[in-house]
C-alpha cells in the first residue's frame, strides 16, 4: 500500500502536476538541447576540458575545472549557464564562435531547468528501491523467485537495470518460474542460469531481454532455437556457453550472434567449427577449450630444461 | 514466544539497518540472511576475488622486475644507502640466478622461477611499485589484509563480505583454503575483526573433511535439528533481554550457515568429480607434493567461486624448506615454492578463461612486502618493504602491462608508489564498491579498509 502510493506520488512528479505546473526534466527538455549543440566535443568522440555532456550524472560532474557545471536552483551561479551567455568573442563562450549555437528559447529552457532543481527523472526513478520502481506484477515476480532461492537485485545503486542468479531455485527453470522470469525480461542487464535446464525459455522468450548484456548459459540446457533468439540481442555483450551442448540448429545460429565475448569450449563443436566461426565473427572474441597439449609442453620443458624445476637434482651454485 | 524465523528476521534488522545502511536497499534489510547480495554502489567488473597469498615475500629482482644493472654490479657493495634491514646482515649486491623471458603479445617479462605464470603474461597486470608499512611479518601482513600493521582489524575479505553479501546461501561468504603455512602473525590475519563474525574467514583444509566441525555428532538429522531449535530459543532469549546482542546475532547466524554447509561442503571441496585432463592440468599429478597440494586448493578455489563464494584466499604450503623467506639459500627456497604454486596459477587463469569465468573473477598474486638486492649473508636476501611487486589478472583488469618502477636495482619504489591502501581501493572499486563509502561505526567513527588513503588507478581497468 505504501509502495504503491509512493508511486503514484511519483508518476504525480514527472507529469504534469494538479497546477498544471510544467515540470522542468533533464532527459525531456535539456539532453536533446545538449545532444546538439555540445556533444561532439564532449561526449564520447571528443571530451574537451575532460568534460562530457552526453548523461546526467556526466553534466553534473566537474571536467578540468573544480567547479560544479550546474548548480541546482541556481542558473547565475551555474558555469553552464555562464559559458552559453558570454559573448560570442570570448575564448570561453560555448559553443565557441562560428559553431551553431542555441537561440535565446532554448538558453532559458537550460536556465529554468536548473532555477528549478535540475533534476532528472530517469536517475529520480533509478534511484528508487526496486520495490518502487517496479508495477506490482514485477515486483510479486521479483518476490516470487527470492522465495524459491533467486538473487534479484538491481545491478547497481542508481539503476533500473537488475542482476538474476536464478541457480538456487534448482536445476529445472519451472514454466511458473519461467513466468515469473519473463515479467522481468525488458530490465534484466546480467543473468546467470548456469547449469540449470532452461529448456522453457523459447526464441521469442529471448528475444525481450532488450537490456540483457552478460548471459550465463554454461552446463545449461538450452531450446533448439535459444540461439536464434538471443542473436536479436543488440546490447548482448557476454555470453558463456561453456559446456552447454549445441545441437544444430544453435549452432548454425552462433554465426547471427552480435556479442564481444563468446565461450564455446565443450560445447561439442569440433576446432574447424571453431576456428570457421572465428572468420565470420572477426569483431567476437571467441574462447574454446584450453591447449592442454601446449601447457603439458611447458611443464615438460620447465621439468627438463629449465634450472627452476628440478628439486631431485643437483642445484644450481649459488651466482 | 517468537518463532525462529520471525526471531532470525528480527535479527537480521537489528544489526543490519545499522551496519549497512547506504550499502543495501531497505527490502534486502529485511532479508533473514545477512551475507544476502547487496547492491553495489556501482556496476561491478569483478564479482569475485582469489587472493593467492604469497606469505613470506617474493623477492621481486627474482621474479617480475628483472634488474640487469645488479648482473653488473653482482658482488659488488651498494653504491646506494643502505636502510637498516631486519637481521642487518647485509652483503654485496646479488644478481638473480634466474633469468627473465618475455612472454606473449605484450612481451612482458617473467623469470624462469614462473614458466607457467609466464604463458599468461598478457592476462597480467604486473605492479612493480608496491610498498610496505612494516619490514616485520606479522605486522606486514596484518596490514595487506586489514590495511592497519596492528592485529583486530577485518581483513579485506570480512569487508567484501559485509559491503557485498554472497552468491551463495550455502556457503561462507570468506574462504580461506589453507595449504597448512600459518602466516606470521596468525590466522587472525583472515579475522573479521570488529565486524559481525559472519563475514570472517572460514578456513577449509585440503584433506576430507576440509572443515571438522560441520560434520554432524548427531545420529540422526532430526536430532541435530531439534538441538539447534533448542539452541535458538536459548540465544533468543538471551538476546531479548540484551540491548547490544551482535555478536548473539552474528552466532545464530553462523550456526544456521554451519547446518546449511553441512550438504554443500562436501560436494563442493570433492575435486574428484573434475575431468582426468583438468586434475592434470592443475598438478594433482605433479612430481612434487606441494604442487599437489597447491593444485587441490586452486582447484578448490574454482569451484567455490563457480558457486557464488565471494572472496576466496589461499595459503602457501609448509615444507617448501620456508615460506617465501629466504634469508638464507634463496635459490633452493624459491624455487621450491615456486615450483608448488606456478602451475596451479596459471592452470586456474587458463581454465577461469576457458570457462567464462575470470572476467568477473578478480585474481591477485601477492607478498607481505619483497626482498633486498642485495644479500643477507652471501646467499639469501632480507626483507625488503621500500619495492616489491605483485600482480593482478580478470575481474576487469588489463592484462599485459606493468605499472610504477623500482630504482636501476629493485630497492627503492621511484614511479607511482602504492600501499596496500591503494591496493585494497582498487579491489573493492573492481568490486563495484566505493571504498570511502563502505563504512562500519566502531570506536567512534565510521571506519574504512582503506583509512583515509586509497587512489583509484584507471590505468589498471579494462
Amino acid at each position: 500500500m505504501i509502495r504503491a502510493a509512493l508511486s503514484l506520488a511519483f508518476a504525480a512528479s514527472i507529469a504534469l502536476g494538479e497546477s498544471e505546473e510544467i515540470i522542468y526534466d533533464y532527459d525531456m527538455h535539456v539532453a536533446p538541447l545538449l545532444e546538439r549543440y555540445c556533444v561532439d566535443c564532449h561526449g564520447p568522440n571528443k571530451q574537451k576540458s575532460k568534460f562530457r555532456v552526453d548523461a546526467f550524472d556526466r553534466l553534473m560532474t566537474p571536467g578540468s575545472s573544480d567547479e560544479m557545471p550546474v548548480v541546482p536552483y541556481a542558473p547565475m551561479e551555474s558555469p553552464l549557464m555562464e559559458y552559453l551567455l558570454m559573448p560570442k568573442s570570448d575564448e570561453y563562450a560555448m559553443p565557441p564562435e562560428g559553431e551553431p549555437t542555441p537561440t535565446a528559447e532554448e538558453i532559458v529552457l537550460i536556465s529554468q531547468w536548473i532555477y528549478h532543481g535540475a533534476t532528472s527523472s530517469e536517475i529520480a526513478r533509478a534511484k528508487l528501491p526496486l520495490s518502487d520502481q517496479l508495477a506490482d506484477s514485477g515486483w510479486s515476480a521479483v518476490e516470487n523467485l527470492r522465495a524459491r532461492g533467486a538473487i534479484v537485485h538491481k545491478v547497481e545503486a542508481v539503476t533500473t537495470g537488475l542482476f538474476v542468479d536464478l541457480r538456487g531455485i534448482g536445476s529445472m527453470l519451472s514454466p511458473t518460474n519461467a513466468d515469473h522470469l519473463m515479467q522481468l525480461a525488458p530490465r534484466i542487464v546480467e543473468m546467470n542460469l548456469s547449469g540449470m535446464n532452461a529448456g522453457a525459455l523459447s526464441a521469442t522468450d529471448w528475444s525481450q531481454f532488450g537490456r540483457l548484456q552478460r548471459l550465463n548459459l554454461s552446463r545449461a540446457q538450452i531450446a533448439a532455437d535459444a540461439i536464434a533468439g538471443l542473436s536479436r540481442l543488440t546490447e548482448l555483450a557476454h555470453l558463456n556457453l561453456y559446456g552447454t551442448t549445441l545441437d544444430e540448429p544453435n549452432r548454425l545460429a552462433l554465426t547471427q550472434l552480435k556479442t564481444n565475448r563468446l565461450y564455446l569450449g565443450s560445447t561439442g563443436l569440433t576446432g574447424s567449427q571453431i576456428d570457421d566461426l572465428i572468420k565470420t565473427l572477426p569483431d567476437t572474441q571467441i574462447y574454446a577449450d584450453i591447449d592442454h597439449q601446449g601447457f603439458h609442453q611447458i611443464t615438460i620443458e620447465a621439468r627438463n630444461n629449465s634450472t627452476t624445476f628440478r628439486p631431485d637434482e643437483p642445484k644450481p651454485t649459488a651466482p | 514466544m517468537t518463532s525462529r524465523r520471525e526471531f532470525l528476521q528480527k535479527s537480521a534488522m537489528g544489526f543490519g539497518t545499522l551496519a549497512l545502511s547506504g550499502v543495501m536497499e531497505q527490502e534486502l534489510l529485511a532479508s533473514p540472511m545477512p551475507l544476502y547480495p547487496k547492491v553495489p554502489h556501482f556496476a561491478p567488473r569483478a564479482k569475485h576475488v582469489i587472493f593467492l597469498y604469497m606469505d613470506g615475500g617474493v623477492s621481486q629482482v627474482d621474479s617480475f622486475d628483472p634488474k640487469p644493472q645488479l648482473a653488473k654490479e653482482h658482488g659488488q657493495a651498494p653504491k646506494f644507502t643502505v636502510d637498516a634491514t631486519v637481521f642487518n646482515n647485509n652483503g654485496n649486491l646479488l644478481k638473480s640466478p634466474w633469468e627473465f623471458n618475455r612472454y606473449g603479445e605484450s612481451g612482458l617479462p617473467v623469470s624462469d622461477l614462473f614458466p607457467h605464470i609466464g604463458s599468461c603474461a598478457d592476462d597480467l597486470c604486473v605492479v612493480r611499485s608496491m610498498t610496505a608499512f612494516s619490514p616485520n611479518h606479522p605486522n606486514a601482513n596484518y596490514a595487506l589484509h586489514s590495511g592497519h600493521v596492528l592485529s583486530g582489524r577485518p581483513s579485506m575479505g570480512a569487508w567484501v563480505s559485509y559491503g557485498l553479501g554472497t552468491l551463495s546461501q550455502n556457503l561462507p561468504s570468506y574462504v580461506v583454503i589453507h595449504g597448512g603455512q600459518v602466516p606470521s602473525g596468525g590466522m587472525q590475519c583472515f579475522g573479521n575483526g570488529f565486524l559481525p563474525a559472519n563475514h570472517g574467514g572460514s578456513v577449509f583444509l585440503t584433506d576430507h573433511p576440509v572443515l571438522n566441525n560441520t560434520t554432524p555428532q548427531e545420529d540422526t538429522a532430526a536430532m541435530q535439528r531439534r538441538k539447534l531449535e533448542f539452541l535458538y530459543e536459548m540465544d533468543g532469549d538471551l538476546e531479548a533481554r540484551l540491548s547490544h546482542a551482535e555478536a548473539i546475532e552474528s552466532a545464530i547466524q553462523n550456526y544456521e550457515l554451519a547446518f546449511r554447509m553441512q550438504m554443500e561442503v562436501p560436494e563442493v571441496t570433492d575435486i574428484s568429480q573434475e575431468s582426468a585432463a583438468t586434475k592434470k592440468l592443475y598438478g594433482i599429478d605433479a612430481p612434487y607434493e606441494n604442487t599437489r597440494t597447491y593444485a587441490a586448493q586452486c582447484l578448490m578455489a574454482r569451484r567455490l567461486v563457480e558457486r557464488g563464494v565471494r572472496f576466496v584466499e589461499l595459503t602457501i604450503n609448509p615444507g617448501n624448506g620456508d615460506r617465501w623467506d629466504q634469508h638464507t639459500n634463496l635459490i633452493d627456497g624459491h624455487q621450491k615454492n615456486a615450483m608448488a604454486v606456478d602451475q596451479p596459477i596459471a592452470a586456474l587463469i587458463k581454465d577461469l578463461k576457458a570457462r567464462g569465468m575470470l572476467d568477473d573473477t578478480l585474481l591477485v598474486f601477492s607478498g607481505e612486502f619483497g626482498r633486498t638486492p642485495f644479500a643477507q649473508g652471501t646467499n639469501g636476501r632480507d626483507h625488503n618493504p621500500q619495492g616489491f611487486s605483485m600482480w593482478m589478472a580478470g575481474g576487469g583488469i588489463k592484462g599485459g602491462m606493468t605499472y610504477g618502477a623500482t630504482d636501476e636495482y629493485g630497492y627503492r619504489v621511484i614511479e607511482n608508489k602504492l600501499t596496500v591502501h591503494d591496493l585494497h581501493a582498487n579491489m573493492l572499486h573492481l568490486m563495484g564498491i566505493d571504498h570511502t563509502r563502505l563504512t562500519y561505526r566502531y570506536s567512534g567513527r565510521d571506519v574504512r579498509l582503506t583509512d583515509v588513503h586509497g587512489e583509484i588507478i584507471p590505468e589498471w581497468f579494462a
